[in-house]
């Protein structure tokens, strides 16, 4: 029995009381009581995570797992972030290989009907220029990085931070982890707050650069598309994709892996799954593994404030440009398509759409362009992943 | 590092639209395509219903 004598009584209690979280906060292994409160702040954050998904109902799908990912890796004394425990290998298995992001992607592509972008293709220009926030943000990044003492961004730092204004969430979090892993907690909480945040933050652009009259053009009903349009576009976007961006071909090809499994009609079973447990499963540990990146020593920075400021910039950007670019289109159109679209091209599906349809009918109770708006939403969703395989082609630009 | 940015940003923005431009042609070329074929497909399926439904 030498192996498992214990010490004496008041040394167990010592030691005992040295184990606990208690401890833990006021003198943290790796350092004083400055550690201590950080971790304890970044525990703060998790719960303001918490409550707004709870309470607020901002993303909850993702904030619920990614909140209390946020406190449960803090918890002094766990070790759960640590090599070991299991938020480290979640994080590790899922994120960092890029997994996660990608099977939500697959689920997403299941979800997505291409109906209303197919039946009027124009709408793919939409979701182009609202890409513009991406590269604006980028650069703004870069801007930051020079003139901000206490803020360094490098090239790749940039591009992942740029991605937030593609309104995607998995996409952002598989260009930063293949990027930039240090800065996957910050960019999927802006990301993901953002997008919650968009019925609030386009309106106001939306408003402004429009008038009342753009505001109430009636569009066009769109023509019916059949099945077999539906199961040629997934074929055709990889095939684009493969030929001419295969660095996109991960993102896209899951995006339509997922499509074609619903609409060729003789996998439901697949489908229904993909549509169902399998994207639910995923989240659930996409989000924990995003959680366990909110560490205090990565997430309590200047830089986190940067990505956020750099968020709002993103997204008003990518609405702006979207709106504008239907203006520009009208110029040459004979059938008119309503500006309030154009926001949609930002891809946060299908809030951004559900936004312009709300502005539609403000304008004109008539007036309904969620259909519409949904040509350039998921337009927007391919042209993020675009942007996203230029990004990560950045890898072998570098020289 | 700016100019990087900017260098990328033209590129990155290139290559979204072009890509975008191509599908919405492939898009406009594969419904002339495939809408007569669609159309007639389900013209002989409805048919095949009409002719089930008098039997």
């Amino acid at each position: 029995m030498e192996g498992t004598m214990l010490p004496p009584i008041f040394d167990m209690v010592v030691n005992f009381v040295e184990s606990t979280g208690l401890a833990g906060f006021i003198s943290p292994d790796s350092g004083g009581l400055f550690d201590g409160i950080k971790q304890a702040m970044m525990i703060g954050i998790g719960i303001l995570l918490l409550y707004l998904a709870i309470h607020k109902k901002f993303e909850p799908l993702l904030l619920v797992p990614i909140g209390f990912g946020a406190i449960l890796v803090n918890a002094p004394m766990a070790g759960m972030g640590d090599p070991g425990g299991i938020l480290y290998y979640i994080n590790v298995i899922g994120i960092k290989t890029g997994i996660f992001p990608l099977l939500v992607f697959m689920g997403v592509g299941a979800l997505t009907d291409f109906g209303p972008l197919i039946a009027n293709p124009k709408t793919l220009l939409l979701g182009a220029a609202a890409q513009v926030g991406i590269f604006a943000t980028l650069i703004g990044a870069l801007l930051l990085s020079r003139f901000v003492p206490g803020i360094h961004f490098d090239l790749f730092d940039a591009a992942s931070i740029g991605i937030i204004g593609g309104a995607d969430g998995p996409t952002a979090i598989f260009l930063s982890s293949q990027l930039s892993p240090h800065l996957v907690g910050p960019i999927a909480v802006a990301a993901y707050s953002y997008m919650a945040l968009v019925p609030i933050i386009q309106p106001p652009i939306m408003r402004a650069l429009t008038t009342p009259d753009e505001r109430k053009i009636q569009m066009r009903q769109l023509r019916d598309v059949g099945r077999l349009e539906k199961i040629v576009f997934p074929l055709l976007v990889l095939g684009l994709c493969i030929l001419l961006l295969p660095s996109a071909a991960p993102l896209i090809g899951f995006f339509m892996f997922g499509n074609l499994m619903q609409v060729c009609g003789v996998v439901d079973r697949l489908s229904e799954t993909t549509q169902n447990s399998l994207i639910n499963i995923v989240t659930i540990f996409l989000g924990l593994g995003v959680g366990a990146q909110l560490s205090a020593a990565q997430f309590l920075s200047l830089s986190t404030v940067g990505i956020l400021c750099l968020g709002v910039i993103a997204f008003s950007m990518g609405t702006a440009s979207g709106i504008l670019m239907v203006k520009g289109m009208n110029l040459f159109l004979k059938n008119k398509i309503n500006p309030l679209i154009g926001s949609a091209g930002v891809s946060a599906v299908p809030m951004a759409a559900r936004v312009s349809q709300k502005l539609g009918l403000q304008a004109d109770p008539r007036n309904h362009l969620l259909m519409h708006a949904m040509g350039p939403n998921v337009a927007g969703v391919i042209g993020s992943a675009v942007a996203a395989g230029v990004l990560l082609a950045l890898k072998s630009l570098v020289v | 590092m700016i100019v990087q940015g900017l260098k990328l940003a033209v590129l990155g923005m290139g290559v979204v639209f072009c890509f975008l431009l191509l599908l919405m042609v492939f898009i406009q070329i594969s419904a002339k395509v495939l809408t007569p074929r669609s159309q007639a497909k389900e013209g002989d399926m409805s048919e095949t219903k009409k002719r089930r439904k008098k039997f």
